[in-house]
């Protein structure tokens, strides 16, 4: 069965490139360009993954992570970030609390997102 | 009585969540018995402010270097003071980053106080504000300085001090 990701980010170029980079690899793949918009798909498209970008408008990706965990049918949905932060101690504590399997610099390479993707997603 | 030092002890980049405005001066009365050398940022209080209270509560001013963000949106020659500089506004965020950037390469700071993330919400929306913050604190990490990052709780909401937080070593509670 062919696995589904969606990836969120408000550069409508990354959502663009992944997408293109994951559907090489036989994966089925959603964007959305805001939390709020992910999280109204996610309701009606079941997903294996959601790759959240950290900073984004109006709700960041901490705050979609913590929208997922919070809903009942989606709080087991295996969450990965693509961000350029760079966190502080107390960000990898959350990140562990919200039980974030990986987390993805930007800029990143495509190889290397590729293959931490399908080791998560197997 | 607060004690920054302390309440920030193991990590060189915090968030200090204060009730008001009030609270932000037990920071500085704490810095400033604590530290030598304070780079202060200040985005909520102009530079000629902060000389009352240093009489009134006995503070060498000179262990403060200030980087003020609003005194001139007012006025348009400050005039030139030997422990400060004046930004040309408040949204000028690259000469902002430059000016700590200088400070910090040609003088050993013990702590940057950057006063505040809410007072900068005034001028940019939160997503900015944290990668303002992030830049900043990843500026930081090639100095031996420590930062504290000061943000008045009654003027944002939980879960934006929670984003912020991620981005620091720790967050310190101050209500």
């Amino acid at each position: 069965m062919v696995k589904k990701i969606m990836t969120v980010d408000d550069e409508e170029n990354i959502c663009f490139l992944i997408k293109e980079l994951l559907e090489g690899e036989g994966y089925k793949v959603f964007t959305a360009t805001s939390g709020k918009a992910a999280l109204r798909k996610l309701k009606t498209e079941k997903v294996d993954l959601v790759i959240l970008d950290f900073f984004m408008p109006d709700m960041s990706g901490r705050d979609v992570a913590e929208a997922i965990r919070k809903d009942k049918n989606l709080k087991d949905l295996k969450i990965v970030f693509l961000t350029v932060a760079q966190y502080g101690k107390e960000g990898y504590q959350e990140l562990k609390r919200l039980n974030v399997l990986d987390y993805i610099h930007k800029p990143f390479d495509n190889h290397d997102l590729i293959a931490r993707i399908k080791k998560i997603v197997k | 009585m607060f004690n920054l030092k302390t309440e920030t002890s193991g990590a060189l980049t915090s968030l200090v969540v204060t009730a008001d405005l009030n609270s932000v001066l037990a920071v500085i009365n704490s810095a400033s018995q604590e530290y030598k050398k304070i780079l202060y940022v200040t985005y909520s209080r102009p530079y000629h402010s902060f000389g009352d209270y240093f009489k009134k509560n006995r503070i060498n001013p000179n262990n403060f270097f200030f980087i003020d963000c609003i005194t001139r949106s007012a006025i348009k020659r400050p005039g030139k003071v030997k422990n400060g500089v004046f930004i040309s506004g408040p949204k000028a965020f690259d000469e902002i980053q430059l000016a700590i950037l200088k400070k910090l390469k040609n003088t050993e700071f013990d702590v940057m106080i950057f006063d505040s993330l809410s007072s900068l919400l005034i001028y940019e929306k939160e997503m900015f504000v944290s990668r303002f913050l992030h830049q900043l604190a990843a500026m930081i990490k090639g100095y031996d300085c420590k930062a504290a990052f000061v943000i008045l709780h009654k003027d944002v909401d939980f879960n934006f001090v929670k984003n912020l937080g991620m981005l620091t070593d720790k967050t310190v509670y101050l209500i």
